[in-house]
Order: C-alpha cells, then sequence, then structure tokens
C-alpha cells in the first residue's frame, strides 16, 4: 500500500519536474528555435512564443487605433497570418522582424481599407480621451502620452511605437517598414520633439 | 566636419529623447488581450498543426485505392457477364444428350428384351456414348465434317447394313457363348455387339444428335470403320446370295462354293437357307 503511494507520488513528481524542466528549457530557447518548432507541429512552442509577444503586439495595435474593437481584430488577424506563413519564416532573420512586418502589413491594410475621412485625427483622438472620468482614474502625463501618440501621423507613430513595444533597432525598424534607415531616425526625430512640447504645454 | 558634428549631436539628443519619453511610455498602463481572444489564437494554431489521421494525410493515396477497386469491380462484373452465354451453350448442350439418352433408353433390341440384363448394358451403352460427347467449342467445325460425309454415304444405307452386320455378329457371339457363360453375364465383347447393334437402329437418330455434338475427329473415326464393315460385310453377303441363288436354280455348283466360302470365311454364321 506504502509502496504504491510512493510509487503514485514519485511518478507525479517525477512528472512535474519533467514539466518544468520542459518548461524551462522553453523558456530559454529563442524566438527563432520556438518558431522552427511550431512550424515542425509543436503546438506548445507556440504557447511559449505567444505568451513572450502578446502584450507588445496588443498594445502596438491599440495605441495605433486606439479603438479595443478594432485593436482585437487587428491583433487576432495578424496572428492569424503569422501562423498560416508559419513555414515561410526563415531562422535567418530575427522573428522580431518577422512578427512585426506581418503585423505592420495588416495594420498598413487596415488604413488602406478604411474611408478617407475614417483615419485617426489627433483632435478625434485628443477629444476622445477628454473623458473626465477617464481623466479622474488615469494619471494626467500618461493621458497626455496617450494623446500626443495618437495625435502623431500615422508613420511617425507607427516608427514610434515599432521602436517602444518592439524595441527593435533602427535598421531593424527600416526593414520592417520598408524605408531607409534615415527615414526612420528622422520620423523618430519628429515624433520626440512633438511630443516633447505637447507634454510641456 | 560641421555636418557630422551637427549628426553627432543630433543622434544624441535624439537618443535622450527616446529615453525619456521610454520611461514616460513604460509608465502607461499596461493593456493586454482578453483572455478570449487569447483562447481563441491558441486554439487556432493548435489546430493549424494538429496531427491528421494517417489515411487523411494520404487523401490522394485512399482516392486512387477507391477507384482502382471500383474499375476492377466493374471489369470482373463484365468478364463474368461474358462468360454466362458459353455456359448456357453447355447446359444446351447436356439437356440435348439427356433427351438423346432417354430416347435410346426407349428403344431395346428384340436381343436385348429377351431376358437380358437391359438396365446393365444401357449404363455401359450410356457410359461409352459419353466418352464420345464433345467439347462446346468444337460444335462448328464439327457439324461442318459431319455435312461434307453425308454427301459421300447415305445415312439410311449406312444404318441397314450395320445393322444387319451386327445382329450376324450377335448370333455368332451367342452361339460362341453358349457354352462359356451359363451364369447369365454376357461377355465383353457381346456386350460391345449389342451396343453397335442398339446404334445401329438408332443410327438415323444418334446421326441427327451427332451432327450438333460428336467432335469431328471421333465421327470421322466412326465413319471410317462403319465404311469398312460395310463394305467387308456387304461382299460376303453378296457371295452368299449367289450361292443360295444356284441353290435355288438346281446348280450343284453352289455345294462347292458353300465350301470355298466355309474355308475362307469359317466363323461366319450361314444364313438358315444354307445352314442346313
Amino acid at each position: 500500500m506504502y509502496a504504491r503511494i510512493l510509487l503514485v507520488n514519485s511518478r507525479d513528481t517525477l512528472g512535474d519536474m519533467i514539466r518544468i524542466g520542459y518548461a524551462a528549457f522553453m523558456r530559454e530557447i529563442s524566438d527563432e528555435k520556438l518558431m522552427q518548432r511550431y512550424a515542425k507541429g509543436d503546438a506548445k512552442a507556440f504557447d511559449q512564443l505567444y505568451a513572450r509577444h502578446r502584450a507588445p503586439l496588443y498594445r502596438y495595435f491599440i495605441r495605433q487605433v486606439n479603438n479595443p474593437a478594432t485593436a482585437n481584430d487587428l491583433y487576432q488577424g495578424a496572428w492569424e497570418k503569422i501562423i498560416k506563413a508559419r513555414h515561410s519564416f526563415k531562422p535567418k532573420a530575427p522573428f522580431k522582424v518577422w512578427m512585426y512586418r506581418i503585423a505592420h502589413n495588416h495594420l498598413v491594410d487596415h488604413f488602406r481599407r478604411m474611408k478617407p475621412e475614417e483615419p485617426v485625427e489627433p483632435d478625434t483622438l485628443s477629444d476622445r480621451h477628454s473623458d473626465p472620468s477617464k481623466d479622474a482614474i488615469k494619471n494626467e502625463q500618461n493621458e497626455l502620452l496617450r494623446a500626443g501618440i495618437g495625435a502623431l501621423p500615422v508613420d511617425q507613430r507607427n516608427t514610434l511605437l515599432l521602436k517602444l513595444e518592439s524595441g527593435l533597432k533602427m535598421e531593424e525598424i527600416a526593414k520592417v517598414t520598408g524605408v531607409g534607415r534615415e527615414t526612420v531616425k528622422s520620423r523618430l526625430r519628429y515624433a520626440v520633439n512633438y511630443l516633447k512640447r505637447s507634454l510641456v504645454e | 566636419m560641421n555636418s557630422i558634428h551637427n549628426n553627432g549631436e543630433n543622434d544624441k539628443s535624439l537618443d535622450e529623447g527616446m529615453d525619456k519619453l521610454d520611461q514616460a511610455y513604460t509608465q502607461l498602463p499596461d493593456e493586454h488581450p482578453p483572455e478570449l481572444l487569447d483562447q481563441a489564437i491558441l486554439n487556432s494554431a493548435h489546430r493549424a498543426v494538429e496531427k491528421k489521421p494517417h489515411w487523411m494525410q494520404f487523401g490522394w493515396l485512399h482516392g486512387l485505392t477507391t477507384a482502382a477497386v471500383v474499375v476492377l469491380a466493374i471489369s470482373l462484373m463484365f468478364n463474368q457477364r461474358e462468360q454466362l452465354p458459353s455456359f448456357e451453350n453447355e447446359l444446351k448442350v447436356d439437356e440435348s444428350v439427356r433427351l438423346r439418352r432417354a430416347t435410346v433408353g426407349k428403344k431395346q433390341s428384340p436381343e436385348m428384351q429377351a431376358g437380358e440384363p437391359v438396365m446393365e448394358l444401357k449404363e455401359k451403352r450410356e457410359d461409352r456414348r459419353e466418352i464420345y460427347q464433345p467439347a462446346p467449342a468444337a460444335a462448328a467445325p464439327q457439324a461442318e465434317l459431319m455435312e461434307s460425309s453425308e454427301v459421300e454415304l447415305p445415312a439410311e444405307t449406312t444404318a441397314d447394313a450395320f445393322s444387319t452386320v451386327n445382329a450376324r455378329k450377335i448370333e455368332r457371339a451367342k452361339k460362341d457363348s453358349n457354352d462359356e457363360d451359363l451364369s447369365g453375364n454376357r461377355p465383353a465383347d457381346e456386350e460391345q455387339l449389342l451396343d453397335n447393334a442398339t446404334l445401329a437402329s438408332d443410327a438415323p437418330e444418334l446421326e441427327a444428335i451427332t451432327k450438333q455434338i460428336q467432335p469431328a475427329a471421333t465421327a470421322t473415326g466412326l465413319r471410317e470403320e462403319m465404311d469398312d464393315l460395310t463394305d467387308k460385310d456387304a461382299r460376303i453377303e453378296q457371295q452368299l446370295q449367289e450361292i443360295i441363288l444356284l441353290k435355288q436354280s438346281g446348280d450343284e455348283a453352289w455345294k462347292s462354293e458353300l465350301k470355298s466360302f466355309i474355308e475362307n470365311y469359317p466363323d461366319y454364321p450361314l444364313p438358315t437357307e444354307l445352314s442346313d
């Protein structure tokens, strides 16, 4: 009886150890390896990959459109594209660059589909976030920053969010957006100066 | 030099501005996707790499196998249909043979009716005839051969001669076997003769059927044998008839003729006019 309990406990412990070891192993693996594993059929690798990038990617979308419903659609659509394109991933390029390029293209498609009067206007964004009930809850500086980011032109906002959310280098952002490095730097400079001014004012 | 210096200053100011902005940005409240959305995306990802059953992975092979089986089944079905008519022909031939047997069984020679084991003989005769049953495929050429032989030899003449000769042979065989076989068992030779007699009596009918069913080779051999027997016996009979005519005319030469005939054919049975 005791031997049986001991056997069951030891088996459970061994199972836990294996699970913990596997999870630790997964945490250590690079994004590129995880994506390769997922492309070969390891669904757990995708779980790990998703856990790593879900929040930054979601913020990238929601701070672009400032509309949770649209952001949800864009976010899900981007992940669907990543899942479909899993076999086309080449480990030579960093996974982040590949993933944000898909997300960026998805977003650009979204903006193209929108009617000309629909694009997010800085004034509209500022008005939307001047809700007194929200202002009361949130920090004033954060709200100003959020409104300032929303008020930026699309290209500058896109470049800034890629820099802030993904932590990509200028060259990588250039690859994602399909422009030159100097263009990225220029857009960032304009965005930073605009936000500085708006925050000071 | 100035532009390089300016670029360096710009980069420095950009880096400083970015650091400050980054610090302010991290103060923003953290935003996460809804849990339902997470679950939907994970489910979708898992479904995409879900392993399909083995037979679904080779869907094309499954389809090909099904098509091959269907084609094979259809070809087998057609093959069976093609074989069916020949089987029906065989059935028809069997039926004609059965009818023939029934007809022959009704007609019995006088010798056989005189207290002989008729059934046994009939069976043996039928067994012997079964040897002559043709293969169905040989029916057509055989009919042609029989027709060609018909021209050379009239059927009635052949049948009569055949029956006369065989009847004499039976009589002779009876005489020989009377002392030897008292137990009722016929010698094989006698049975054969009786059988031949029956065949001869049924000759026209038999010929009509053999036109349809006998193989060409067997029919030709039988015909040749019958021709030989007929020629020989006809000569003998003619000789005997001449002797009878001599006797009836009162010529004494018939005795010497008869003597020479008996020397030539010692076993040949003499007609009643000459036997005394």
